[in-house]
């Protein structure tokens, strides 16, 4: 780097006024900046290691004045936030001003610092650190660029502002200030996604957990005819974060069944019953969706007995009901089960069955 | 050495475990594409700089299928005085869990996608997690960048499924997130004071788009304005590059976003995105780019995602976005030179030099969108099995790729 930037003395972190941020030093915040600490301490290797280069070719460099590296640990002094990011920028403003006090990329930087301190105080933006990650930008008209889109105004209609820092300035004899704005937002963004990481696996577990509760509805719970598929879905709630439902609509299901007939020894009978609940519900019990109860209006059709009305009630693969047939005047018993789930399916008793004798067929054989 | 990571969405029909990985697929088009620039070789391919994550989603339409075909053989004991209808339904979801079945691998997954809230609820919320899961394994690596390749359907489900992740206020219930943390963090549990703290400073949405960001997005043969549902109109959803809107805080969930359709794809011409015309200040400072003049014809299949990375326009804003250091701003611009006349990537692959090919494939591809009625959603659903039917008999007539 050049050698105004190696001899350049920065502001002594200590004598910044950083009063105005009423930092508090209770002990649940210090343990956070334990906690902090530590979480630096874990990932600063992985930072200098993926901090390879800029514009793919020219070399980060760790002992750069406003590299991360150099400026952690001053950050971590400040508890991070929005202090520690005072910090990364009064050691810019101390090694770059004079000069380049002026130069747009400079007033742009400070005009996007300003709203970001301010935006942090929003409960609607807070703390955004990806806005200090560059674009790298090759194209036949702009060339090779990193690209940093920097909102700079309050102004809904205002588009951010753009600060481009030519690859070129990276070279040898580059433009010395350019550089240090890419470390410095480089500490900028780094400083805060290591914060972030906490965070980000907090809620990639959730949505971990609201797939499996989903996968689990559709795999494992009572399963849908297409327009039972279609229906359910109004039982689904906009917000992306909240579980499935627990209940679910059963609509115009047809299932077959065994209609029994009880009237004495002579007069009973069997007979397979086309039944169709023209709407229902069930209720599942556990979060993994394998044990339900339930109740539906029940319309069977039998060749011997014509049509008969009732109802059922189910719990998990059972369903047993009863219906009255107008055309015998008689009460008939109808009992269902699901035959794949109860004997087929992956959790099937056959099935449970057949794996557990693959599993001793050895020992069983003779 | 750390790699930039790509996610790999995949369109309609079945894509196995490992699909993009296999003989054919995006990893091993790109990386024989990259072999074609000087920073790529067998020997240290592109994947030493890029780590391919490939995310499914068509074994839920599947296991769906399987469901229903299982339901439908619940009414094998049909009484006679059953109505013969039932048996007809019976037959039908049957028939479309049968593997051989074209019709139902191609267009089913369109179908379940944009008629079922359940199943969409799952695909969407499986890509996230994927995604969502890699990223914050990752996170504190702020040099690492990350892309999505989505592809026809996929760019529908990607879509969908990173506005989801960027909109979500996943930690609305602090104590449910924390415990779930925890469950992962036997050793090193977090404090709720902890959380609490990190939720006050950076919000509930840790992947709305200031904390999290897509370096790019590339959108294949992309059907999102058609086929998105639960979400904002594509253009005004977050799935949108820089300079897109003006607004007092970025909403933008990737810095670039390019879209891109081969002349001749039937697929992505109904209701067709127009990056460029949505964003037109992002196009100016290249965030956004329609790639549209996309024509070769190597395979017969103009439509595959593989077929479309191929070409030097394509594959080069994915190399230079995601393996810089390895591919120069000299290969950049050699890249648009391969593909323009007299350049070494012709227009017609070596299969197809015969003009009489040439001409039946354009007449194929042809029919599809000068049907003004295949603009409209409902005549395309009424359309599609013919539509499919053509498409099967033109693979047949003309054969594969070279």
């Amino acid at each position: 780097m050049s050698p105004d930037l190696a001899t350049s003395t920065f502001p002594d972190p200590v004598s910044f006024d950083y009063r105005a941020d009423n930092v508090n030093h209770s002990p649940t915040r210090l343990r956070r900046y334990a906690s902090l600490t530590l979480l630096l301490w874990v990932f600063a290797p992985l930072v200098a290691a993926a901090d390879e280069n800029w514009c793919g070719r020219y070399e980060y460099d760790p002992d750069h004045p406003l590299s991360w590296q150099n400026l952690e640990s001053g950050y971590v002094e400040k508890g991070g936030g929005k202090a520690g990011y005072r910090y990364i920028t009064s050691v810019f403003d101390a090694a770059y001003g004079g000069p380049h006090w002026d130069a747009d990329e400079v007033v742009t930087f400070h005009k996007a610092f300003r709203k970001y301190l301010n935006d942090m105080d929003d409960p609607e933006i807070r703390d955004e650190p990806e806005r200090w990650k560059s674009t790298l930008i090759r194209d036949e008209d702009r060339g090779e660029i990193l690209q940093y889109t920097l909102p700079v105004s309050d102004d809904a209609n205002a588009f951010p502002a753009e600060v481009v820092i030519p690859c070129a300035a990276f070279e040898v004899g580059g433009e010395t200030y350019l550089v240090a704005i890419a470390y410095t937002f480089h500490a900028l963004n780094t400083a805060g996604l290591m914060d972030l990481a906490l965070l980000q696996e907090g809620a990639a577990e959730i949505a971990d957990k609201r797939y499996n509760a989903y996968r689990d509805m559709l795999y494992n719970g009572l399963a849908m005819w297409p327009w039972e598929l279609w229906a359910n879905g109004f039982l689904v709630k906009d917000d992306f974060e909240a579980a499935p439902p627990r209940t679910q609509w059963v609509l115009m299901r047809p299932n077959v069944g065994l209609s029994l007939k009880f009237d004495g020894l002579d007069e009973s009978q069997v007979d397979f019953a086309f039944a169709v609940e023209p709407v229902g519900f069930v209720r599942y019990l556990d979060s993994g969706y394998r044990k339900w109860w339930g109740a539906s209006p029940l319309v069977t059709i039998t060749n011997d007995n014509g049509i008969g009305l009732g109802g059922l009630a189910r719990y998990r693969t059972f369903t047993a009901g009863a219906t009255w047939h107008e055309k015998n005047s008689d009460v008939l018993l109808y009992l269902s089960v699901d035959l794949y789930q109860y004997l087929l399916g992956e959790k099937g008793k056959l099935r449970m069955a057949n794996d557990f004798l693959e599993k001793h067929r050895d020992k069983l054989l003779p | 050495m750390s790699k930039n990571i790509i996610f790999l969405v995949h369109g309609v029909g079945r894509h196995g475990e490992g699909w993009a990985f296999g003989e054919g697929g995006p990893v091993k088009a790109l990386t024989d594409a990259a072999n074609r620039y000087d920073g790529f070789s067998v020997e240290d391919p592109l994947t030493n700089s890029i780590e391919f994550v490939e995310i499914r989603y068509d074994d839920i339409f599947d296991r769906i299928l399987s469901r229903w075909a299982e339901l439908a053989d619940g009414l094998a004991n049909l009484p006679e005085a059953a109505p013969e209808a039932i048996a007809a339904v019976g037959q039908r979801l049957t028939e479309v869990d049968d593997p051989d079945n074209w019709y139902a691998a191609q267009a089913m997954d369109v179908g379940f996608y944009k008629a079922f809230k359940l199943v969409r609820r799952l695909v969407q919320l499986r890509v996230a997690s994927r995604i969502m899961k890699t990223i914050s394994e990752n996170t504190g690596s702020d040099t690492k960048r990350y892309g999505v390749i989505a592809h026809s359907l996929g760019t529908t489900v990607a879509h969908d499924a990173i506005h989801r992740m960027g909109t979500t206020a996943w930690l609305s219930n602090a104590e449910e997130a924390l415990n779930a943390l925890n469950e992962s963090r036997v050793e090193d549990p977090v404090e709720p004071a902890e959380m609490e703290a990190a939720i006050r400073r950076f919000g509930r949405k840790p992947f709305s788009p200031g904390r999290f960001r897509f370096d790019a997005v590339f959108m294949i043969s992309n059907t999102s304005r058609l086929l998105h549902r639960d979400t904002p109109t594509p253009g005004d959803s977050i799935v949108r590059p820089s300079f897109s809107k003006p607004e007092s805080s970025p909403k933008n969930a990737c810095s670039r976003f390019f879209n891109v359709d081969h002349v001749l794809d039937p697929v992505s011409k109904i209701r067709r995105f127009r990056a460029e015309e949505v964003w037109p200040h992002s196009a100016s400072r290249k965030n956004a780019k329609d790639l549209f003049n996309i024509k070769h014809v190597h395979d017969v299949n103009v439509h595959s995602l593989s077929h479309y990375l191929t070409h030097p326009l394509v594959h080069r804003e994915i190399f230079s976005t995601f393996a810089p250091h390895r591919f120069s701003f000299d290969d950049f611009m050699w890249a648009k030179e391969r593909a323009s006349a007299g350049g070494d990537f012709p227009q017609w692959g070596e299969r197809y030099l015969d003009e009489d090919k040439q001409e039946k494939l354009r007449a194929a591809y042809g029919r599809f969108h000068l049907d003004p009625e295949h603009q409209e959603y409902g005549a395309l659903l009424l359309a599609m099995p013919k539509l499919f039917e053509d498409l099967k008999a033109l693979f047949e007539s003309v054969g594969p790729g070279a």
